[in-house]
């Protein structure tokens, strides 16, 4: 084992000011004229998308079986990082909270309550399907629903953090997407230069994604205290004043150590969501949610390979780029930042340890969270007014969730209290990216360093400005999601340099 | 009844465009397996 075996140090490429730069030139180029972008990049991905199907299909799947072989190894379960005397660093509670809210966050406030419905109306197995009946429509909808959230979306942010958090601590490289590679493959020639554009591409994805998410939560926030109070808070003005107040939080987040700024931001958003989950699951159909948990793990058990290689060959294939390649890859682009945090907090963590509770604590907790509020999403379709897919359907997701609220009691404080779980997830979130991008592009590519992350939060801030004011998102997601899709392939590389390394680190014991 | 098309009587140039594709991403699986499981360079 080699955790007291530093890497030399090395001169790094100057990757501040060079990322920093392009992604101003990219920002400014998608907010200016953003045709030049969407067209082409939106053009270029749907090819890829389709043409590539089969290769996307099963990566999660694959990802997972990955962590698992290494998990259940008796070789390299028990490997710990940092070291065998390593101790972490979090408590964790503290660290599952973390990863939870660095990893999906928002998206579950967000499409909590439409995701299932969502499949209920658009995918091939729902109503359009003949010959099920209304259960079987249900169950399939559900089931989608958390094949896309569930056990393999945390298998890609679960690799990602694997491969780098291993080569972190127990080979003291960087802690950045391309270190594994360059360390694995360092009598590769092409491993450098790979290296460089992998660091390029991951800093380009992450500020462009994160800036996307970034304007898209000020507008839900705005369009949530605009629908509590009934005032004009869905205007461009109050718009930029939420982004301005997210924007502190969010950079004095990134200031603070992580055991503090991180840390607080992690546990209390998790806290408060587990309070809203605990109120709706107590005074809703709690039988219901009850039967539709225990019939949603019976579907991931019995339905993820299936949805894993269901490519359905012979429908609108726009279903197929949207679902789930859309979804696949937009794991992949997050998968670099989040791997980098979630290494950078993992230590003193067994692999078996990591794997197992970095896919099944957020799995679990997705289970819970979706079969309360899609589950009662699709009961109000089926069997109540039916209002909430009303909703849905012309396109008001953020009103759907407070629209849900209405239903039962106590909205006037529940409603707040969602808005404030917006906040919290998406401050986390940005918390987490610009600590990530503070490390990628520090002098030695393992340390963080609050300057820059403090400058990547004014930089993704300015972007997402220039998106409320200009009102053209599209050129930035498309970028963002365009120079993540490269890591579907960086994935793969992935998987060689882990299993590489671990059997160089651990060689086999001979029996003989 | 009007079929919808998604793969039938595709034009020979998207036929070699698919192929190219596939052989390059068989190339690159096969490459990541050696490199995981058969490259002995120790550099």
């Amino acid at each position: 084992m080699s955790a007291t075996d530093p890497t030399p140090a090395k001169k790094r490429p100057a990757y501040f000011l060079w990322t920093a730069l392009l992604v101003g030139l990219m920002a400014a180029t998608a907010v200016v004229n953003p045709t030049l972008l969407t067209g082409t990049i939106a053009d270029v991905s749907k090819f890829f998308y389709l043409k590539f199907d089969w290769l996307i299909m099963w990566l999660p799947l694959l990802a997972f079986g990955v962590g698992l072989t290494v998990a259940l190894s008796p070789r390299f379960g028990n490997i710990r990082l940092g070291g065998q005397d390593a101790v972490p660093e979090y408590s964790f509670l503290s660290w599952m909270n973390m990863l939870f809210t660095a990893g999906i966050g928002v998206g579950i406030v967000f499409f909590g309550p439409i995701e299932a419905l969502w499949h209920y109306y658009h995918s091939p197995i729902g109503i359009q399907a003949t010959g099920l009946t209304e259960y079987q429509k249900v169950e399939n909808a559900m089931s989608l629903a958390l094949h896309v959230w569930g056990i393999p979306a945390w298998s890609l942010y679960m690799i990602a953090g694997l491969v780098m958090a291993y080569f972190t601590y127990q080979h003291k490289t960087e802690c950045t997407p391309a270190a594994p590679l360059e360390y694995a493959f360092k009598h590769k020639k092409w491993a450098k230069p790979l290296g460089i554009i992998v660091t390029g591409m991951a800093i380009l994805s992450i500020a462009m994604s994160v800036s996307s998410s970034i304007a898209m939560a000020s507008v839900q926030i705005a369009s949530g205290l605009h629908i509590i109070t009934g005032m004009a808070f869905d205007s461009i003005g109050w718009k930029a004043a939420v982004l301005t107040a997210l924007a502190l939080l969010y950079t004095f987040g990134a200031v603070l150590p992580i055991n503090k700024g991180m840390k607080f931001l992690g546990d209390w958003t998790i806290y408060l969501s587990i309070v809203l989950l605990l109120f709706i699951f107590i005074v809703g159909p709690t039988h219901y949610f009850l039967s539709t948990m225990a019939v949603s793990v019976g579907n991931i058990l019995t339905q993820t390979v299936r949805h894993s290689f269901e490519l359905y060959m012979f429908n609108n294939r726009d279903w197929v780029v949207w679902y789930p390649m859309a979804y696949w890859v937009w794991w992949v682009t997050w998968a670099p930042f989040v791997g980098v945090f979630l290494a950078k907090i993992s230590k003193g963590r067994t692999l078996r340890e990591f794997v197992f509770a970095s896919v099944m604590v957020p799995s679990g907790f997705i289970v819970i969270w979706f079969s309360v509020f899609s589950g009662f999403s699709l009961l109000d379709t089926v069997e109540g007014s039916g209002r909430l897919a009303e909703i849905a359907n012309k396109g008001d997701y953020e009103g759907t969730f407070y629209h849900l609220l209405n239903m039962f009691p106590l909205s006037d404080f529940t409603k707040p209290l969602t808005v404030v779980l917006f906040l919290g997830f998406i401050v986390t979130t940005v918390t987490s990216a610009a600590i990530s991008l503070g490390i990628m592009t520090s002098n030695d590519g393992r340390s963080e360093n609050k300057f820059r992350a403090v400058v990547w939060c004014v930089l993704m801030t300015l972007i997402s400005y220039a998106v409320i004011f200009t009102g053209k998102m599209e050129g930035i997601k498309a970028v963002g999601s365009f120079s993540g899709f490269p890591f579907v392939f960086i994935m793969y590389l992935w998987f060689a340099a882990l299993w590489r390394q671990l059997n160089r680190d651990v060689p086999k014991v001979r029996k003989d | 009844m009007n079929k919808e098309i998604f793969y039938w009587n595709q034009s020979p140039h998207d036929n070699l465009v698919e192929t190219a594709m596939l052989l390059l991403a068989v190339l690159f699986l096969c490459y990541v397996v050696k490199l995981a499981f058969f490259d002995q360079d120790d550099g």
